[in-house]
């Protein structure tokens, strides 16, 4: 049973992680530079091709 | 052990670094074109193409339209492998999706990335964007071993990665949206 669920776990955390670069990309790009924004956007377009593979 | 860890790394580190090379010269050359063909004031219509084109992109890859996805229909080979060995194989990998216009697209959101990069009139910033594109897309080769239980199981993740096609989906989405409003404060500032 641990087996099964240890991957599945795994990949919500890391999904979680990328999520949470939305706000931080968002909150830099407002506060700082957009340029920051436009690229944690790129990096989760990547991120995504994940689904891809 | 030690053996098939180095060489793993060695494959990993090789197809990361030639993707990356091969998306920051895509990102280049598509600030370039940017530069060269578009006026200063280009924004004043390209960032409606590009919200226009974010728009399209979210009905694409939400089944809403039934317009087939304008991209490239092939897949990077799997016989390099058995062709050139692994270390070859991993660069040709990396160069191949690290090109991103030669293999087929997950989520239409790289069209929004493209176009930006043409927007932005910039290599550098250009470039920059490709090569976060990468970044994104080759981190999850370097964490692929905390995902897995053990190498044996690489299938059972990508079934559990495939059952999760919504949730990265909608990554995809907040990429596109973060990308589309970052660009349009990066003009307006």
């Amino acid at each position: 049973m641990e087996t099964a669920t240890r991957p599945a776990q795994r990949i919500a955390t890391a999904q979680t992680a990328a999520v949470l670069l939305a706000p931080a990309g968002g909150a830099a790009a407002v506060l700082y530079d957009p340029r920051l924004g436009m690229l944690s956007g790129a990096v989760l377009l990547g991120w995504s091709q994940l689904v891809g593979l | 052990m030690a053996g098939a860890k180095g060489k793993w790394l060695a494959g990993v580190a090789a197809y990361s670094v030639a993707g990356a090379l091969a998306s920051t010269a895509v990102g280049a050359a598509l600030g370039a074109i940017g530069r060269l063909v578009l006026p200063q004031d280009a924004w004043l219509f390209g960032l409606p193409v590009v919200a226009m084109l974010a728009v399209v992109a979210v009905a694409s890859d939400m089944g809403w339209t039934r317009a087939p996805l304008l991209q490239p229909l092939r897949q990077t080979r799997d016989v390099w492998a058995g062709s050139y060995g692994r270390l070859a194989a991993a660069i040709l990998w990396g160069f191949d999706l690290g090109l991103v216009v030669t293999t087929r697209f997950t989520f239409a959101g790289v069209w929004v990335l493209m176009s930006s990069a043409v927007l932005v009139r910039d290599p550098l910033l250009g470039s920059g964007l490709l090569l976060s594109y990468w970044l994104g897309r080759t981190a999850s080769v370097w964490i692929g071993p905390l995902l897995l239980e053990d190498a044996t199981r690489t299938p059972q993740l990508l079934d559990e990665v495939n059952r999760r096609h919504r949730s990265f989906r909608s990554i995809s989405f907040l990429g596109v949206g973060l990308l589309t409003i970052s660009l349009l404060l990066y003009w307006i500032s």
